[in-house]
């Protein structure tokens, strides 16, 4: 019985010792693979901004002056906590000290991670672009994302969805974008030029990257 | 007492798992290793992965604690007949094998990725709760077998 037990005790201790080496060496790798990655994403930028395979400023949505000397790009989602931790906790502060002042442009684009409550977030935040609500309905957004965001009736219907989060912003009507593009489109589109560099930096977690030998500096990371 | 060492194994693998993916949440170890299933991140990022504000690895990996310390007394010689243990383990995992169907779902449905550490999780509180209510079932056997032998004897 005693011998049991001491086996039984070896065993869960080498499930332990077995377990804590893995999660050690696969946190290890991923991040030296992470490392390398920033460092060949880093490298091969200049060449993919010249070639037009990354996504432009155009198809984001910016704040701040052109000239800044500072150009930060935030990839997000608007079903992910921890973009609406940055959105409602950071970038207040961002906007205020940096962006304001001139010191600093901020270029917002789309990372919908899901289909349906993300892609729609999206949508409702770009289309009210037209109402020049944009950035205020995306702090109503971020800030309310589980009330909006999980209700399967609205899940179901899109355009309740979007109807409700423009009453969420007390916006007169529905927003709809005045160039006649579905709202889909507007917002998968950034979504889509933004994907290769997602996966090509989205494991860097937002280390600074160097597209040129200029003064202006472009962080891209998913908040 | 078998039974409950395994389900001590399997809870010391739930709380790998979930501490593994309660420190890629904070931030601590950088992203998931995903390997084939390409969701992890997705999973670990989105709305479903907390809780009333909590992180739900941070849920599993209390959860699993607790089923791993009550699992370990119900082997020690003085609460190997004790039921009681058998009904805490039951109990406790059936709210975490709801809770699992939840998260399932969302992951399934809504978010339509699949997240290969969670899928380990889902598979240990199954396994934690099936072995759980078995030895319920045993022990109510036992104990039909044991009155009907007593009425039998009278």
């Amino acid at each position: 019985m005693a011998s049991s037990q001491g086996k039984f005790y070896a065993l869960l201790g080498a499930v332990l010792v077995a377990g804590v080496a893995l999660i050690g060496y696969v946190a290890v790798n991923k991040n030296r693979r992470a490392v390398a990655d920033a460092a060949e994403t880093a490298a091969a930028l200049p060449a993919m901004l010249a070639e037009g395979e990354l996504v432009g400023e155009d198809v984001g949505v910016a704040m701040g002056p052109e000239d800044a000397p500072v150009i930060i790009h935030e990839y997000a989602d608007y079903q992910c906590p921890y973009c609406g931790m940055v959105a409602t906790l950071t970038l207040p502060q961002i906007f205020e000290e940096y962006v304001q002042t001139g010191k600093a442009r901020f270029v917002f684009f789309d990372y919908p991670l899901n289909p349906g409550a993300s892609e729609i977030g999206a949508e409702a935040a770009r289309c009210a672009i037209d109402q020049d609500a944009f950035w205020a309905m995306q702090k109503v957004l971020f800030g309310r994302m589980q009330e909006w965001g999980t209700k399967p009736r609205v899940r179901r219907r899109p355009g309740a969805r979007r109807r409700r989060a423009a009453r969420v912003h007390g916006l007169a009507q529905v927003p709809r974008c005045s160039d006649g593009e579905p709202a889909a489109g507007a917002a998968a589109r950034p979504q889509q030029h933004a994907d290769l560099l997602h996966q090509r930096t989205a494991r860097a977690g937002g280390q600074e990257l160097r597209p040129d030998e200029g003064d202006h500096r472009r962080g891209a990371g998913q908040g | 007492m078998n039974r409950r060492r395994a389900i001590a194994v399997l809870a010391l693998l739930g709380v790998l798992d979930s501490a593994y993916l309660l420190l890629a949440k904070l931030g601590y170890i950088g992203g998931l290793a995903c390997g084939i299933s390409h969701g992890c991140d997705t999973v670990n990022a989105s709305v479903y992965s907390q809780f009333l504000g909590l992180p739900v690895a941070g849920i599993g990996l209390l959860g699993y604690l607790v089923l791993l310390a009550l699992a370990i007394v119900g082997t020690q010689p003085h609460y190997v007949e004790d039921r009681r243990i058998d009904k805490l383990i039951a109990t406790l995992s059936g709210f975490a094998v709801a809770f699992t169907l939840y998260l399932t779902y969302a992951e399934l449905f809504i978010l339509r990725a699949v997240c290969q550490w969670c899928v380990i999780s889902q598979i240990a509180i199954l396994a934690i709760f099936g072995l759980a209510v078995w030895g319920l079932l045993q022990a109510g056997r036992k104990d039909s077998t044991s009155v009907s032998g007593q009425s039998g004897l009278d």
